[in-house]
């Protein structure tokens, strides 16, 4: 068990400084919201659509109309800013763009745009009345636009999002603009500025007619800088296309063999990428082996499409193999790019013979392109590069390399089990809010650095100063196939009275967490039902502790815990206070025992495979069939049984639709045996007590207090001896 | 060669500015390359696989998966690659 203090020491690793003027301009910092955003939004990310937002009509009388807290939705924005004109200017200059608003939480904002020139066109004069070609403006009907590369200007780095909390239809965007030298390829800053945002009704073919806002551009020193429209038009933050080609004899990498393709991996980062499975027949120009140049005209002649202004396409060849490498290449860089439009396309390889040692685990020996996990992998790997990032060893996500990946499996998990089928979370924030210059096709060459640019700490997250929080589980050894207990407690180490949440209740939102298997994957976990009305604060006096429980068993990634090996369990707390955002952290042990039996390994396997148990432990209920029935099998085993008792208790125990309560038949399936964490305690004596014939009895009255000794330490039975004492003296 | 270590770059040419700084060559045939003060260039060498390639050749595999030979000059503290283009990237042991 260890304890993380709140010390206000960094999360992160010390970034190096921004130097200005450098390659690329820095990430947007996450921004700390002001409000609460329990109303409509309590997803992460951009799983969860947003409901559209009424507009609220200025309120006409002498008081304010009712609080009403507001949010930017999440997702992308069609923008324009159109800067003051300069004395003397001919020709009407705006700049089109969009801007992506990412919630990491409730209170956590990412935000990060990109603008494009939008200038009338000389003509020769007398062509038109005019004498200008006035480009046609994006239509906010049609989703995310795509501008063209010659006109990229500015990125736009959000500082600050302060969405109103009280009852006002507006809010402060802070920005600097980076302007982009296409020549030089540096980057200058300009502002900072801010714009009061407010929200408006949508003019014709938005999609969100709530979701609309304008605001007057100032700059720092105060005077009117231009005007600023955003209206939302996409819950995806970026548009793109996938085509892959092949040879007649190479594999076309569709998914990983286990139900994640390239959808799901791109609707993680917030891309919309449309895949275009295309030829299947292309022509190998110098037999098995291909060379950069041969990959690179192959896409030239193959691809359906080609202007890369229009649209976001990546390119894919899946060939039988690779002059330059065994696996995979992206080798549109450094020499192999032959008509000096960058990234646009990478080649994998489907007959490349996985090495036969135990590195390589369940696939060692195999070609590669029947090894479909690792095989899809380096395809998603090399399109990784072709989006401008490069490898990074930070977890065993898509830009870690494949060798290393399969050297970090430690038995029982084999490569390519240990592969986590997601982006890290610096490389997802880098796809969703590096400028569009970056990650687009046809853009910055790949070699330049991200080097100079601090990756934004997420540093409106503070640690809690004088707060710790100690993880322990209630057993620290399980089987597979249980659930994993926690205890987690907060202690106040200070001499005054701190401000925590009020619930430390999974259900509260407050907490979550994270689990890292044997192999170094993380999975992490969120309350599967959240009951906010507010975040609600309470004081911990000095000295004083509080202590909760979660039961965990399947996360965001799947079961928590899917193979023996030692584990290690992170539980966060996070709450809001005024604009800051309070964390804090603790860990600890778990071992997960391999099964003993066919019995045990069927339950397990039954429960693990079943995402429907995880529902029927958090929710209840008769509703969930095949949780149910997970959890039937593993109460009918000897080694889950007790682990799972509890859980069929709290279900038969509660009324549900028409099926009243069984308090009789829940008092049945409990025992001094029966696994449960402090909190499970609490409610399984709650449970017992509700029906005063079942806590009559005498195994129930012996039950409850076998339980309630467990979840006051045994402060009741010492209290209750001291009386006796006394009583005899 | 005993080759396997950590080596720090001497090299100040334009040429040998995408390389890293600092590159630990590990002995079962993995690298890392960084660069300890900002660049305007990723580490042309990030994260990969080396190797032999023939006598005074080692193979290093690039930021975008591609594998280059390069023929080098080893004397124990100092190690020398030559690109085959004209480009010398000098490094010493750290």
């Amino acid at each position: 068990m260890s304890t993380h203090t709140g010390n206000g020491s960094a999360v992160l690793p010390a970034e190096p400084p921004y130097v200005p003027e450098a390659t690329l301009p820095p990430l947007p910092d996450t921004i700390d919201t002001e409000a609460a955003m329990a109303t409509d939004d309590e997803s992460v990310g951009l799983a969860v659509e947003v409901e559209d937002r009424p507009v609220l009509a200025p309120h006409p009388g002498p008081f304010p109309p009712p609080h009403r807290p507001k949010s930017l939705r999440a997702g992308c924005y069609l923008m324009r800013y159109t800067p003051i004109q300069r004395a003397g200017a001919l020709q009407p200059l705006h700049y089109d763009g969009t801007l992506r608003v990412d919630r990491l939480s409730r209170t956590n904002v990412t935000a990060s745009g990109d603008l494009y020139v939008h200038q009338p066109l000389k003509i020769w004069p007398g062509h038109l009345p005019s004498g200008l070609i006035r480009p046609s403006e994006p239509n906010p009907a049609l989703g995310i636009p795509i501008f063209a590369r010659k006109n990229y200007r500015y990125y736009m780095r959000v500082t600050q999002i302060l969405e109103g909390s009280t009852f006002a239809n507006k809010f402060t965007l802070g920005f600097e603009l980076h302007r982009f030298n296409h020549t030089t390829k540096a980057w200058t800053v300009e502002g900072p500025f801010t714009a009061k945002m407010v929200w408006s009704a949508a003019p014709p073919g938005f999609p969100s007619s709530g979701n609309y806002l304008h605001g007057e551009v100032k700059t720092a020193a105060g005077p009117a800088a231009g005007r600023l429209t955003m209206g939302w038009i996409s819950k995806y933050l970026r548009k793109a296309t996938l085509e892959i080609d092949r040879v007649n004899a190479s594999e076309t990498p569709l998914d990983n063999g286990a139900g994640i393709d390239w959808r799901d991996i791109y609707d993680a980062i917030g891309w919309e990428v449309m895949l275009d499975v295309s030829d299947a027949d292309v022509n190998e120009p110098s037999g098995e082996f291909w060379s950069d140049a041969e990959m690179h005209a192959a896409m030239l002649a193959r691809r359906d499409a080609a202007d890369l202004d229009r649209e976001w396409r990546f390119h894919l060849i899946c060939v039988r193999r690779l002059d330059s490498t065994e696996r995979g290449i992206m080798y549109d860089a450094y020499g192999g790019d032959s008509n000096n439009i960058p990234r646009e396309g990478a080649g994998i390889s489907s007959h490349w013979t996985i090495p036969n040692t135990a590195t390589w685990g369940k696939v060692r020996g195999l070609r590669f392109g029947t090894a479909a996990a690792p095989y899809f992998r380096t395809g998603v790997h090399e399109i990784g590069h072709a989006m401008g990032l490069y490898h990074n060893a930070v977890d065993n996500g898509f830009m870690h390399t494949t060798p290393d990946i399969a050297a970090s499996a430690v038995p029982p998990v084999q490569f390519p089990d240990n592969i986590l089928w997601a982006f890290s979370p610096d490389d997802r924030k880098r796809l969703r809010h590096l400028p569009d210059i970056w990650v687009r096709p046809g853009g910055i060459s790949f070699g330049a650095a991200y080097g100079t640019v601090p990756i934004s700490p997420t540093d409106s997250i503070e640690e809690a100063e004088g707060l710790t929080l100690t993880v322990k589980p209630l057993l620290e050894t399980v089987p597979i196939g249980a659930p994993v207990r926690v205890d987690f407690t907060i202690t106040n180490e200070t001499e005054q009275a701190l401000p925590i949440p009020a619930s430390l209740s999974m259900k509260a939102g407050a907490v979550h967490g994270r689990v890292v298997d044997p192999s170094g994957a993380v999975r992490t976990f969120w309350p599967l039902v959240r009951c906010i009305e507010k975040d609600e604060l309470r004081e911990l006096e000095p000295g004083g502790s509080v202590t909760d429980s979660a039961t965990i068993l399947r996360g965001a990634e799947g079961a928590l815990f899917p193979a023996p090996g030692a584990y290690r369990v992170f539980v966060d707390v996070e709450w809001a206070l005024g604009e800051a955002t309070i964390r804090l952290s603790g860990d600890s042990p778990i071992m997960v025992t391999p099964p003993v039996d066919e019995s045990h390994a069927a339950a397990a396997l039954r429960i693990l495979t079943t995402p429907d148990a995880l529902l029927t432990l958090a929710l209840g209920g008769d509703h969930l069939e095949e949780g149910i029935e997970a959890i039937q099998t593993a109460l009918e085993d000897d080694v889950l049984g007790p682990h799972y008792a509890y859980i069929e208790a709290k279900r038969v125990g509660n009324r549900f639709g028409g099926r009243k309560a069984d308090v009789d038949a829940a008092a049945e399936l409990l025992s001094e045996d029966t696994v449960m964490s402090t909190r499970e305690s609490r409610k399984a004596v709650e449970l017992l007590e509700s029906d005063k014939d079942v806590a009559g009895r005498d195994r129930s009255k012996d039950l409850i207090e076998v339980l309630t000794d467990r979840t006051t330490g045994g402060e009741k039975k010492k209290r209750s001896r001291k009386r006796a004492k006394a009583k005899a003296r | 060669m005993e080759v396997a270590g950590r080596w720090r770059k001497v090299s100040r040419s334009d040429c040998s500015a995408p390389y890293p700084e600092l590159l630990e060559l590990e002995p079962g045939g993995r690298y890392t390359g960084w660069n300890e003060a900002p660049s305007d260039h990723h580490p042309l060498w990030d994260r990969g696989g080396w190797g032999p390639a023939g006598p005074d050749r080692l193979q290093i595999s690039l930021a975008n998966d591609a594998v280059r030979e390069y023929a080098v000059e080893y004397d124990g503290d100092a190690l020398v690659f030559d690109d085959g283009a004209g480009c010398r990237i000098e490094y010493v042991r750290a």
